[in-house]
């Protein structure tokens, strides 16, 4: 699905990544864990293709394809998906408005027919009612004024929308509570399929406790420094990050 | 040209003029203007009664070369009366836009309520915009307020929308939708919003 190999990133001429290599199976869910700064979001974000970062060196290969190539909506019509650590607000753009622009994007490069405004809007209320989501967002902005935990289940949604086959999720455990925490997980572990992966950026053991990772990283420094099965964050829980076993 | 809003009338106007507010009206002025050529528009409103208000709503697009000029006067010379004013502007190519607005309030206007907002958007490097925002307050226990605020398409958003699969000139198009919303909602008849909209988004 991801191959990554040694890449290595700068902002600027500070270098953040050092050489990371990461390769994620059809069907697998990795887990990145490591201190603030360390360049998690970094990565994810030089997933998405934002143009900020510059690659200094390295491959990165999706689905077959040379990823670092690809505009960033090429890779997101690919099925890659980032729920972003700080989604973005839109003022005067309708949730449902773009919403029905990014599926009706992704169905056109699937040679398939676009969905009118009815047909979506059932299809968007049943991923509300699976995220217990008011339909009053329907209604608002994108993003503008929502809470912070409310970004994170808008970026949830558009992840049961838009059923990409590798979703990058820049902590979207934080800033959920307790029961938003449940139930974006159970949202994430209904679309588990052997043919779709993940890579959950995270803080907490807690979010692992429901969607059940085959493996965790430690990303400290811009390097990948610890990898192991899904026991490794329980032990980061316990010894932190400065003692390595 | 001069337009009277009688006392307790509401008056939903558009185009340059002068503007005469009685007591208790109220002046909804929406003005959206399009520009290629160099185009200038004067619009003054006066409130001649207490309790009167007004909300001004102005969009003005402009491109290739043309510079879009508006001048927007409001003359608080009675108490108790309420403007607000928000001008966007829409500028692309080697456009250039000036806003100029004076909000007087005179020495006698207790308990002005006076706004004035400026928002542009820079849709090209050689797109120039000039805002000049002025507040002059003669009058005591009044409220007023005024911003500026000049950039381009926000880059994050435009990111955040791309990632979603929208290819760049979709992305562009929505910010540049939003970013008008805000004075196209003012116009209440839903057909000929959806009419100016399409204008809006064809022109750009
Ligand atoms: N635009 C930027 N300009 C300069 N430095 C930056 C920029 N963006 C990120 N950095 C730096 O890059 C480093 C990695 O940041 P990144 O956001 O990837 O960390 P992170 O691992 O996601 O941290 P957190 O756990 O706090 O989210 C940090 O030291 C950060 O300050
Ligand atoms: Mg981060």
């Amino acid at each position: 699905m991801l191959e990554i190999k040694n890449l290595k990133v700068n902002i600027g001429d500070k270098p953040i990544l050092k050489g990371v290599s990461l390769k994620i199976k059809p069907g697998e869910v990795h887990a990145i864990m490591g201190p603030n700064g360390s360049g998690k979001s970094t990565l994810s974000q030089v997933l998405a293709g934002h143009s900020d970062y510059q690659v200094t060196h390295g491959s990165v290969t999706f689905k077959g394809h040379d990823l670092l190539k690809q505009a960033p909506e090429e890779r997101a019509l690919n099925g890659l998906f980032l729920a972003f650590q700080y989604p973005v607000e839109i003022p005067g753009v309708n949730n449902t408005y773009f919403l029905k622009a990014a599926l009706n994007a992704k169905r056109k490069t699937q040679n398939l027919p676009e969905l009118d405004a009815l047909d979506f809007l059932k299809l968007i209320k049943e991923k509300m009612a699976l995220l217990k989501m008011d339909e009053a967002f329907l209604q608002r902005s994108v993003n503008e004024g929502f809470s912070g935990g409310e970004k994170k289940r808008n970026e949830a949604l558009q992840i049961a929308l838009l059923e990409p086959d590798l979703a990058i999720l820049d902590e979207t455990d934080s800033g959920l509570d307790i029961d938003a925490l449940k139930i974006v997980a159970e949202s994430i572990n209904a679309l588990r399929s052997p043919k779709r992966s993940f890579l959950l950026v995270t803080h907490y053991q807690r979010l692992l406790d429901y969607i059940i990772p085959d493996y965790v990283h430690v990303l400290q420094n811009g390097q990948i420094t610890q990898s192991g099965g899904k026991e490794l964050a329980l032990e980061l829980e316990q010894s932190g990050y400065e003692n390595p076993r | 040209m001069k337009i009277r809003v009688k006392e307790g009338e509401i008056l939903r106007g558009r185009g340059e003029g002068q503007y005469e507010l009685e007591a208790n009206s109220h002046l909804e002025l929406t003005q959206i203007t399009f520009a290629d050529t160099n185009l200038s528009q004067t619009f003054e409103i006066v409130f001649l009664g207490e309790g009167a208000s007004c909300n001004l709503s102005f969009l003005d697009l402009a491109k290739n070369s043309g510079h879009l000029e508006s001048i927007i006067h409001v003359k608080h010379q009675v108490p108790n009366c309420k403007s607000v004013l928000v001008h966007k502007g829409l500028y692309n190519d080697a456009a250039q836009g000036t806003f100029k607005a004076m909000v007087e309030v005179a020495p006698h206007a207790l308990d002005t309520d006076a706004s004035q907002l400026h928002r542009s958007l820079l849709l090209s490097p050689t797109a120039k915009v000039h805002a000049e925002p002025h507040l002059q307050i003669q009058a005591d226990a009044v409220k007023c307020k005024h911003g500026v605020s000049i950039g381009q398409l926000d880059d994050k958003a435009l990111f955040y929308l791309k990632t979603r699969g929208l290819d760049e000139p979709t992305a562009r198009r929505f910010l540049i939708q939003g970013f008008a919303k805000e004075i196209l909602d003012h116009i209440p008849d839903v057909e000929s919003r959806a009419q100016l909209e399409q204008q809006v988004f064809a022109w750009i």
